[in-house]
């Protein structure tokens, strides 16, 4: 886990919520392609991102995670037809809930990522990493050590 | 809202001799002052139950505890009880056919502590309409009080203030108008750095006491996921993250479901804002898939169903 | 040990602010949003509070406290918690102050003696303020407290004028005196025997309403009566009253554990929490509200008093406040005196 207040060298901690169907595979793709992204990512496998319970988010922030990416099937390709549309609306409403609670909304992504999308997986990565480097350990909210 | 305690023990007179096994209703408190939940079963029952501007008691929770009853319960509702009735059911955990609602008609509830602080030695009655507050107390009727002065911050928002579709114990009355809610504006207009800690200030005073998911009528999982311990996903421990999880967790968990009632922010023992978690959600919800606020009764709540042209924000 | 003192205005600035200054720092009443409220505070300015929404409790035993840290890999090996820094705790109340001797009956004498507890207390240094009002909800002189009762205070003041009378009541308050003697000075023990008097005679409305003649007897004996339906039906079944009572001590231990280290903490539980009681095999001994009910305020004015000879309740009036449905101790002795 990430080491707060070390700001030389600080490397961010990113939980990744993938879909078993579409990201994870996409996540796969990405390394077998020999794609380089950063390590920041610590990908939980998930059957589908509706799975993906609010609280799994906000618990991942308590524990020590700077940023939380889920990923999932573009709408209409869901493995069960419809769950992302239900991801799409409940995180919709995260994102203003967790700003509004004053939690940096560039810690929180959502990304939909298909199975042969490997540079758009390894992308993904590039990008949240960055943008959760810059700004800095979470310390909104997050267990104290 | 009217003195409606006359028709209300005639009213209850008449359910308990068609077997109802009790009608939920208020009872003045032994301060003189507050009203609180009473349970009248019988006569003598009967005859302590009151309904004035002090009975802000959201009751339908209480229908939980009567779940397999063969008798009927009647229940005191107003206008916001409506909803939270309407909530229970929709979760199919009270069954309708087994419940009398007794509509009373509300104008605006008076606020305990502003009560208390004007009139220390007790009220007998107080009735609100749109221009203001009439006390009783022992020593007779009081001189009107501004409407301003005394009403329950929550019923400045009112949704509804007649209940729907229910045998009414007085004349309809109409809710006034609700604007966008005035502390969901204030604290988004805070720069992020003091929307945080107006929050962490908030939270950091949060005993953890579950008052707020208990009263709540759109809480009513048979197990809390913070009451589980396996997994254990929260637990007991406190501290400004948990508790920042615990909030948000069930804030997110009523989004769209909340009937907007302000029982959470009623119960609180140390005064967080939570309705301005619920409502900002509920603003949110409304906004972004273009629905009622709050929830209303035949209608899907926002995040059960989808559309396929949903906006994608951030995707 | 007695002294007695004198305390200005300015002295008592002084003395709190080298409090503040001292490592474990100064807890006092400050106003956040509207509610009085203990915190760690670097300067004491409230004086004019009844009392505090919550108790002050949490300083002596905080609702989270961490007991050890512990690694299971690569060996099992443990490390104790750093003892706690001296405290200062400013503004207590004649009824929190009652609750530490109710705490420290059970958790500081005799048989078992509870180590973070005791060094809590040892560590905590309790400054009472004798109360100059009541409050609607308070009712201390019924459970056999007074508004100017030192008990439990290390140092007990009397507000008089600007400032304070006082009396040193243990050693650690004579030790807080001597090394503060700068902001003393010597008063009249006649003076401040007669603030506190005065202080005693304060009686609370509420308490004037409550009959608690034979209330020992009569709660030894109304195990079955209906009371306990009554203020059970409307009960919400959250722990808001034993968070909110000063003399509320039950908790449960957990392990937080990750990648072969955790630590051990042991937090407030409440007897009115459905899983309190419940076992490993999923038996619940108090399945409903009206047990949990029954359990906590016998346990305030029975087995507690059958134990240790004083009722586990202080008269400090915070359930009456709080309680969303008006289930309080004050409620179940009225209940219980209209239903003989």
């Amino acid at each position: 886990m990430s080491q707060v207040g070390t700001a030389a060298g600080w490397e961010p901690t990113i939980v990744a919520f993938c879909c078993n169907w579409c990201s994870y595979a996409g996540a796969d793709l990405a390394g077998i392609s020999r794609l380089a992204y950063p390590a920041s990512l610590r990908i939980i496998r998930v059957p589908c991102s509706g799975r993906v319970n609010p609280h799994f988010v906000l618990r991942a922030f308590q524990r020590g995670a700077d940023g939380v990416l889920v990923a999932g099937c573009h709408p209409g390709d869901c493995h069960y037809t419809t769950g992302n549309y239900f991801t799409r609306r409940r995180y919709l409403l995260m994102q203003r809930l967790l700003e509004y609670a004053g939690v940096n909304p560039g810690r929180f992504e959502v990304k939909w990522i298909s199975g042969s999308e490997g540079p758009k997986f390894a992308q993904a990565a590039r990008e949240i990493t960055a943008r959760v480097r810059a700004l800095g350990p979470n310390r909104e909210m997050r267990d104290e050590a | 809202m009217k003195d409606n305690t006359a028709p209300l023990r005639d009213k209850a007179r008449a359910l308990l001799a068609d077997k109802a096994a009790c009608v939920i209703g208020h009872a003045r408190d032994r301060d003189g002052l507050r009203a609180r939940p009473h349970f009248a079963k019988d006569e003598r029952g009967v005859g302590a139950l009151i309904l004035d501007a002090t009975c802000h008691h959201n009751l339908a929770k209480y229908l939980l505890d009567y779940p397999y009853l063969e008798a009927k319960v009647g229940i005191v509702l107003k206008g916001c009880d409506a909803l939270a009735l309407e909530r229970l059911v929709a979760d199919r955990r009270v069954d309708r056919a087994k419940v009398v609602p007794i509509g009373a008609p509300c104008a605006g509830m008076a606020d305990p502590v502003k009560l208390q602080a004007l009139f220390p030695g007790g009220v007998t009655a107080v009735a609100s309409g749109p221009d203001g507050f009439t006390v009783t107390t022992a020593a007779g009727r009081q001189p009107p009080a501004p409407r301003a002065g005394l009403l329950l911050e929550r019923c400045q928002a009112c949704h509804q203030a007649t209940p729907p579709d229910t045998e009414l114990l007085a004349e309809p009355v109409a809710a006034p108008t609700v604007g966008p809610a005035a502390e969901v504006a204030r604290i988004s207009a805070l720069p992020p750095a003091d929307r945080l800690s107006f929050w962490q200030g908030q939270f950091s005073r949060c005993i953890r006491c579950y008052a707020c998911r208990n009263v709540c009528p759109a809480c009513s999982c048979r197990e809390c996921v913070f009451d589980q311990f396996q997994p254990n996903w929260l637990g007991r421990r406190t501290g400004l993250a948990q508790t920042q999880v615990f909030h948000l967790t069930r804030a997110f968990h009523v989004a769209g479901r909340c009937v907007d009632c302000g029982e959470c922010d009623r119960v609180c023992p140390v005064g967080l804002p939570l309705s301005a978690l619920n409502r900002k959600l509920l603003q949110d919800a409304g906004e972004l898939f273009k629905l009622a606020e709050p929830w209303r009764p035949g209608t899907t709540e926002p995040l059960g169903t989808y559309k396929l042209d949903d906006p994608e924000e951030f995707m | 040990m007695t002294e007695t003192v004198r305390l200005t205005g300015q002295g008592l600035e002084q003395l709190l602010g080298a409090a503040a200054g001292a490592t474990g720092g100064l807890v006092a009443p400050v106003t956040e949003d509207g509610q009085v409220l203990f915190r760690p505070v670097r300067e004491a300015r409230r004086f004019d509070y009844i009392n505090a929404v919550t108790p002050p409790k949490d300083f002596w035993f905080p609702q989270t406290e961490r007991l050890f840290k512990f690694k299971t890999v690569p060996a099992v090996a443990l490390e104790q918690a750093a003892d706690p820094a001296q405290r200062v705790v400013f503004g207590v109340r004649p009824c929190d102050l009652k609750s530490l001797v109710i705490l420290d009956a059970v958790m500081a004498t005799g048989e078992f003696e509870d180590d973070y507890y005791a060094q809590q207390r040892s560590a905590t240094t309790v400054i009472g303020v004798a109360c100059t009002g009541a409050g609607p909800h308070c009712f201390c002189t019924a459970m056999g407290v007074t508004p100017g009762d030192e008990a439990g205070a290390d140092l007990m003041l009397y507000p008089d004028g600007d400032g304070f009378l006082g009396r040193a009541v243990t050693g650690r308050g004579a030790a807080l005196t001597a090394a503060h003697a700068g902001c003393f000075a010597a008063a009249d023990p006649a003076a401040v025997a007669a603030a506190a008097a005065a202080a005693r005679k304060l009686v609370p409305p509420l308490a004037g309403r409550l009959d608690v003649d034979g209330l020992r007897e009569r709660f030894a004996d109304n195990w079955d009566s209906h009371i306990w339906g009554e203020a059970a039906q409307r009960c919400l079944g959250c722990g808001l009253c034993t968070y909110l009572c000063p003399t509320c001590y039950c908790f449960g231990v957990s392990d937080e554990v990750r990648q072969g280290q955790g630590v051990r903490m042991r937090c407030w539980d409440s007897c009115m929490f459905s899983d309190f009681v419940r076992m490993a095999g999923g038996h619940n001994p108090r399945p409903g509200k009206l047990e949990r009910v029954r359990q906590r305020f016998l346990h305030k004015l029975r087995y507690f008093p059958a134990r240790h000879a004083e009722l586990a309740c202080t008269g400090c009036g915070r359930c009456v406040a709080k309680c969303p449905v008006g289930v309080h101790v004050p409620e179940l002795i009225m209940l219980d005196r209209e239903a003989r």
